[in-house]
Formats: C-alpha cells, sequence, structure tokens
C-alpha cells in the first residue's frame, strides 16, 4: 500500500476526534498562525478542546495572539499553511529562527462540530479553499461580539438583530426567543434606533442579542465589555453568560478581566507565552478541563 | 434558504446606499452631469437628421425618378419596373408636347382659361396621397359622362375651381389642313396644395393622356364621342410605345439603387438623389463624431465608476469584512457594491433623462419656428432611452465587477477590529 496522504490523515483525524470527542464544540491540535513584523506573534495552539455549552474565556497578555485564535475558531482566518498541509514548521531540535517549541503531537486537526455527532474538518475546508462553505458554517452556527459591537451601521438595532434569522429565513421560528433575548438584556426600546445613536453600552448589549438571535452553537467574543465602564462590564458580561447558559449555547470569548470572568462563570484558559530561538511564542493548551 | 441570503444581501445594499444618501446622491449627481450633455447631444443629432429625412420622405417627389429624355417604352417594360422591389409606383407618360389641353370655366365674363399641362396620375399615385388628394376617375362612358381631374393649386386658382365643379377640356389639332378641336366634360375630383404642384398641371387619368395624343396624331378616339370632336384615323394595330414615365421609389434608401441601375442601362434620369446623398452624409457623419464622443464618455465613465466603486469598498472595508463574518459567501458579497453601482447607474441616468427633457423642451421651444407641424429639433424616442439605461447599467456592472471581486476578498480579520 502506499503512503496515507495528508487528506486522508486529517479526515481520519476528525473522524477520530468526532468519535472520542463528540461532547467538544472545538478540538484543535498543533494549530499555528504567525503574524509578521514589529507588533507580530507566534502562535501555537496545541491544544484547545472546548466542550459544549461551556464558558471559556481565554486570558493573557496583549498582543499574545488570543484575537487571532477567536477569529481562527470562526473560520474567518486561516491557520498557517505549509507544503504538507496546516501541520506547523516544527522541529523538535528548534534549530533555526522562528521555530516554535517542541509540540505533544506533529498532527494538526481541527474539528469543528455545532452539532453533536456532526463534526466538520476545518483544515480540510481552508485545504479546499473553501471559504464560502466555511462562512456558511458561520452564518448558521456561529455569533460573534466584537469589542466595538460589530453592528451594522446603516440597520436599526432591529435589524441587526434579525439580520442572520432573515438571511436563514427562521425569522419567524425565532421570533419568541428573540424577544426573549431582547427583554433580558432590556434593549427593546432601542430596537428602532440605529448603532451611531446608541452608547457603547447599548451597542454592546445590541450585539449581544444579534451574536444569540439566530440559536448559533457557539458565540465568539472578542473584548465584548472592554470598552465599557467596570459597573456596566459586569452587568452586561453577566446577562451575557446567563443567556448563554439558557440557551445552551457555546461561549469563546477574550478579555483581561479575570475577575469580571471568573464572576460570570467564564473558565479561564490561559495563553502562556514562552521564550525559544526566535523570540516570544504564544502557546495555548487547554483540555477542556482547568487545572 | 439561498434566495433568502441574495434578497438579504439586496436590501443591505440598497439599505447602506440609501443611508450614505450624500454619498449616493453625489454619485448620481456626477453620473447625471455627464450623461445630460450626450443626451442633448444625441437629441439634437437624432432630431435635426430625422427632422430633415422626414422632410424628404414625406415629398414624394424627393422619390419621383422620370426619364432626362424621350425613349421608347413597352408596357412590358413598364410591367417589369413596376414590379421592382425598389419600385413603388409607376405610370407611362405620352409625348409632352401632346399632354397640354385648354382648360375653360364659367360662362360670359365669368369663364376662366388655362392651358395646362397633363399629368398621368392612377390609384396609389404616391404625390396624391401624401396630400390626400383623390385619384380622379375615368367614367363609365366618358362621351357623356364627366371624367375626373385633379388640379394644382395655381390651376384651381386661376380658374376659379373647387372640388367637384365642372369645367370643359378643349384639344386642339391641325389635321388635313384644318384645325379641329375635340372636347371633354371633366370634374374636378380634387386640389393640390401648393406644396405639392406650382405650375398649371392637371393630373388625369392615362386614357385621356393617351386619347389626346393619339388625337393630336390625327386619330379618331371614339370612347369620348365623335359627337364631341374625337375623329380621326383609326388606332394602328399593336403596342404603344411611351416616350417616358413617372417613377416613385418606395423610400429614400431605393432612390440611389435605381438611379444606378437606370445608368447601368444608358438611361440618365432626373432624380433627387443629390439631395438625399446630402443628408445621409450628414447622419453619417454625425453619428460617427457621436459615437467618438461616446466612446471617449464611456472610457471616461468607466475608469470613474470603477475607481469610485474601488474608493466605497476601502471606505466600507469593516461593513464588508462584517458581512463576511456575519456569513455571506463570495457572489453575494459582490452584489453588495455591484447593486449600488447599478442603483448609481439607474438613478443617475432617470435624472439625465429629467433633465435632457427640459432641456429638449427648451432647445424646441427656441427653434420652433425653423421646424413646422410636428418636427423638433430636440428629440429623443422611448427605444433611446432604453438602450442608454440598459448601456449606463451595463457600463457600471461592468465598471464595478473588479472592484467587486476584491470587496468579496476583503479578509475579516483584518479590517473588523479597524474603527
Amino acid at each position: 500500500m502506499g503512503q496515507e496522504t495528508g487528506n486522508s490523515k486529517s479526515l481520519r483525524h476528525a473522524v477520530m476526534l468526532g468519535v472520542l470527542m463528540s461532547d467538544m464544540v472545538f478540538s484543535l491540535r498543533n494549530i499555528g498562525k504567525t503574524r509578521p513584523g514589529d507588533e507580530g506573534f507566534r502562535l501555537r495552539i496545541e491544544q484547545l478542546d472546548v466542550p459544549r455549552g461551556s464558558l471559556l474565556a481565554l486570558v493573557g497578555p496583549s498582543g499574545c495572539g488570543k484575537s487571532t485564535a477567536l477569529d481562527m475558531l470562526a473560520c474567518a482566518l486561516s491557520p498557517d499553511m505549509t507544503p504538507e498541509g496546516f501541520a506547523l514548521p516544527h522541529k523538535p531540535t528548534g534549530s533555526g529562527q522562528g521555530d516554535l517549541p517542541h509540540p505533544a503531537s506533529a498532527a494538526a486537526s481541527f474539528a469543528f462540530s455545532p452539532q453533536a455527532g456532526a463534526s466538520t474538518d476545518i483544515l480540510a475546508a481552508w485545504r479546499r479553499g473553501g471559504t464560502d462553505a466555511l462562512a456558511l458554517l458561520r452564518l448558521h452556527h456561529l455569533g460573534y461580539v466584537l469589542q466595538t459591537g460589530g453592528l451594522l451601521p446603516f440597520l436599526s438595532a432591529r435589524e441587526n438583530i434579525v439580520l442572520r434569522c432573515k438571511s436563514l429565513g427562521t425569522l419567524a421560528k425565532r421570533q419568541e426567543a428573540i424577544t426573549t433575548i431582547v427583554d433580558r438584556l432590556g434593549i427593546g426600546h432601542l430596537l428602532g434606533h440605529y448603532p451611531a445613536t446608541l452608547s457603547v453600552g447599548e451597542r454592546q448589549r445590541v450585539a449581544i442579542a444579534s451574536a444569540l438571535a439566530h440559536g448559533p452553537s457557539v458565540v465568539l467574543a472578542d473584548e465584548p465589555t472592554a470598552a465599557l465602564d467596570p459597573g456596566h462590564a459586569a452587568n452586561v458580561l453577566r446577562l451575557f453568560a446567563e443567556l448563554a447558559r439558557q440557551l445552551s449555547i457555546t461561549v469563546v470569548m477574550v478579555t483581561h478581566n479575570l475577575e469580571q470572568a471568573r464572576q460570570a462563570g467564564f473558565v479561564l484558559a490561559p495563553v502562556r507565552v514562552e521564550q525559544d530561538k526566535g523570540g516570544s511564542a504564544s502557546i495555548l493548551h487547554w483540555t477542556g478541563r482547568a487545572a | 434558504m439561498a434566495a433568502n441570503t441574495w434578497t438579504t444581501m439586496l436590501r443591505l445594499a440598497c439599505k447602506d446606499y440609501w443611508h450614505e444618501f450624500l454619498l449616493s446622491a453625489c454619485a448620481v449627481l456626477g453620473l447625471a452631469a455627464v450623461l445630460t450633455p450626450l443626451l442633448v447631444l444625441y437629441g439634437v443629432k437624432f432630431g435635426v437628421v430625422q427632422t430633415l429625412t422626414e422632410r424628404l420622405r414625406n415629398d414624394p417627389r424627393n422619390l419621383e425618378i422620370s426619364p432626362v429624355i424621350s425613349g421608347r417604352y413597352t408596357p412590358e417594360y413598364l410591367a417589369k419596373l413596376a414590379a421592382h422591389p425598389d419600385v413603388a409606383f409607376v405610370l407611362p407618360r405620352t409625348r409632352s408636347i401632346a399632354a397640354t389641353m385648354d382648360l375653360s370655366a364659367g360662362n360670359g365674363d365669368a369663364r376662366s382659361v388655362l392651358v395646362a399641362s397633363l399629368e398621368p396620375t392612377a390609384e396609389g399615385d404616391p404625390l396624391l396621397l401624401r396630400f390626400g388628394a383623390a385619384v380622379p376617375t375615368m367614367p363609365q362612358s366618358p362621351d357623356t359622362e364627366a371624367i375626373g381631374v385633379t388640379l394644382s393649386a395655381s390651376a384651381a386658382e386661376k380658374l376659379h375651381l373647387k372640388q367637384g365643379d365642372t369645367l370643359n377640356g378643349k384639344v386642339e389639332r391641325r389635321f388635313q389642313g384644318k384645325v379641329q378641336t375635340a372636347r371633354v366634360a371633366l370634374r374636378v375630383a380634387a386640389v393640390l396644395p401648393l406644396a405639392a404642384q406650382q405650375k398649371d398641371v392637371a393630373y388625369v387619368p392615362l386614357l385621356l393622356m393617351e386619347a389626346t395624343e393619339d388625337y393630336r396624331d390625327g386619330r379618331a378616339v371614339p370612347e369620348l364621342g365623335a359627337q364631341n370632336g374625337w375623329t380621326g384615323e383609326p388606332r394602328p394595330q399593336g403596342e404603344r410605345v411611351y416616350p417616358g414615365f413617372r417613377l416613385y421609389a418606395r423610400g429614400l434608401d431605393h432612390v440611389m439603387p435605381l438611379r444606378e441601375a437606370f445608368a447601368a442601362q444608358k438611361l440618365d434620369v432626373y432624380t433627387h438623389a443629390e439631395e438625399i446623398e446630402q443628408v445621409t452624409a450628414l447622419a453619417r457623419a454625425l453619428n460617427l463624431i457621436f459615437a467618438l464622443i461616446c466612446a471617449a464618455t464611456g472610457i471616461g465613465f468607466l475608469a470613474s465608476t470603477a475607481s469610485n466603486v474601488l474608493a466605497g469598498i476601502k471606505r466600507k472595508e469593516r461593513v464588508l469584512g462584517l458581512l463576511r463574518l456575519h456569513g455571506f459567501t463570495t457572489g453575494k458579497l459582490m452584489l453588495f457594491p455591484l447593486v449600488q453601482s447599478l442603483l448609481t447607474a439607474l438613478a443617475g441616468t432617470a435624472l439625465a433623462s429629467g433633465v435632457y427633457g427640459v432641456a429638449a423642451f427648451a432647445i424646441n421651444k427656441l427653434f420652433s419656428a425653423s421646424v413646422t407641424g410636428m418636427e423638433q429639433v430636440c428629440l429623443l424616442l422611448p427605444e433611446h432611452f432604453v438602450l442608454a439605461f440598459a448601456a449606463v447599467s451595463g457600463l457600471a456592472l461592468l465598471a464595478a465587477l473588479a472592484p467587486a471581486l476584491r470587496a468579496a476578498r476583503v479578509e475579516p480579520s483584518e479590517v473588523i477590529r479597524e474603527i
């Protein structure tokens, strides 16, 4: 028999992961991303397992690649590609400049399971250049909250909230859930307003409603309360976490406010920064259980 | 689901276009500013050429063809001419020296006399049709009943006649050393306006023309009655041969080919081909000039639209990145700038059409003294507007295509965090 190809290897790996880790929404092994330049970094996700329904907060110093990790989870950013596929350019000896620390396993995998038992091999999708397939995956199963809301400026709060539902044709089905979300976030009176006329706190609450409205499996949030004062931030984060739990939605959040995240019920997954010959490298190793 | 995302993106593109009302309005005004002069220019070009062409077309005399010198044309030859696809109407002419008649009307002091040229006519004569004049007919008994005649305006004026009036026709000859006269009763079938004929002409049935020629040749015309003086020798047996004919081409474009066909037969003919050619050459020259202007404008429009759309995409990178992050696919993202470019094209063309309407009204008012009836100096037909909308929309979409591809390739991770 000939050698097993990279595609079939990763597919086999994804299937295996799907079987063994059916309770994981995300399961990543040896995924990396390098950002060149003065403000660049080298991020390596050695292992990241996100259990379904969990609230996970990625924490670490500024510029370590937390937002990049979030974008990769959102399938909006391709992991680094090598001639062999997506496995990182690792060498056990770490002899060359820019090499990363020795990984636990060389095989790269990235499985996204929006529903239990239905796993998608994200690396294979990237390899096929299937950005549209990944976009559709986002539309159906992901929500995203940015530090500044990420609302479309030409749509009212109501239109922003129902945008994905309209695209999916599920507005009628989701109407009751949307009403609940809007009531819980206390933004009923803001629905006719445009983002430019909302305060930052109001905008973030609308953004959270927008990310939850279509009933995604996962919501990714990039410092959703960073622009708010501490009082408002704690309140918004608490509401966000409560709604996610109530709707059984997994949340992966990037934050610098560890205490606030803990109080809201998030489990902290640290991104540690290590030095090697190539400089500093950010490493994320999270098995799905707090140490 | 696919239909939902398409319509959602369509709505988003329109919403954003409306949201940036001021910028959108500027783009629309910019397009209208380029397009309006072009529409007015084409309107004037089309209006002037159309007016000149219509004037030529509406005057059947411009379609008339007749031999310069007398020839020998048999009925068979004339029948072949009539069957030619470029020929609308043809009638033989008798010798011009024999084609006159003394016309008189009234009695006593009110009696008027006129020597009129005779011109043959029949059903389908374009000259009479053009001016709505009745075609004169031959009665069943022309020896006792009046024969129809259509008079030119000057002839009718000199004889103080109007439609339905009767008059007398007299033909004289010198035969066997004596001056002889034949008479015929006539009734005015119609009076042609001055624009149709300035000379003293009577349009009569061909049979009366032939009778007049026969009589002058010393022959009898029993159909018109010996009692009326139409006596003489019997007509010779055999086919009649005519010295000329009056022919009308089917259209302006057919005059020149017919002239060339006659020239190939060594037959010189009178035509208005030169005047037609002048207008055709003018139209060709104006078409060429307009095509050059259009090409230059089109290239400029393509370049400016492409750069505007590109600038718009650069400005809206974050929005496009957010839409990509929401899950809109490549095609839908491309739709965003394409729809907005199309909206500018449609609104700009609509505005230009409106401004053109005002300009055309002013121009036509200004030059109203130079035109008659329904003629317009500045004129565009509905199909011209349809063409303008289609051309501008097509160019706008073409210009926005490459920038739209760029829009679809926006990397969300690189733009969504920009403020």
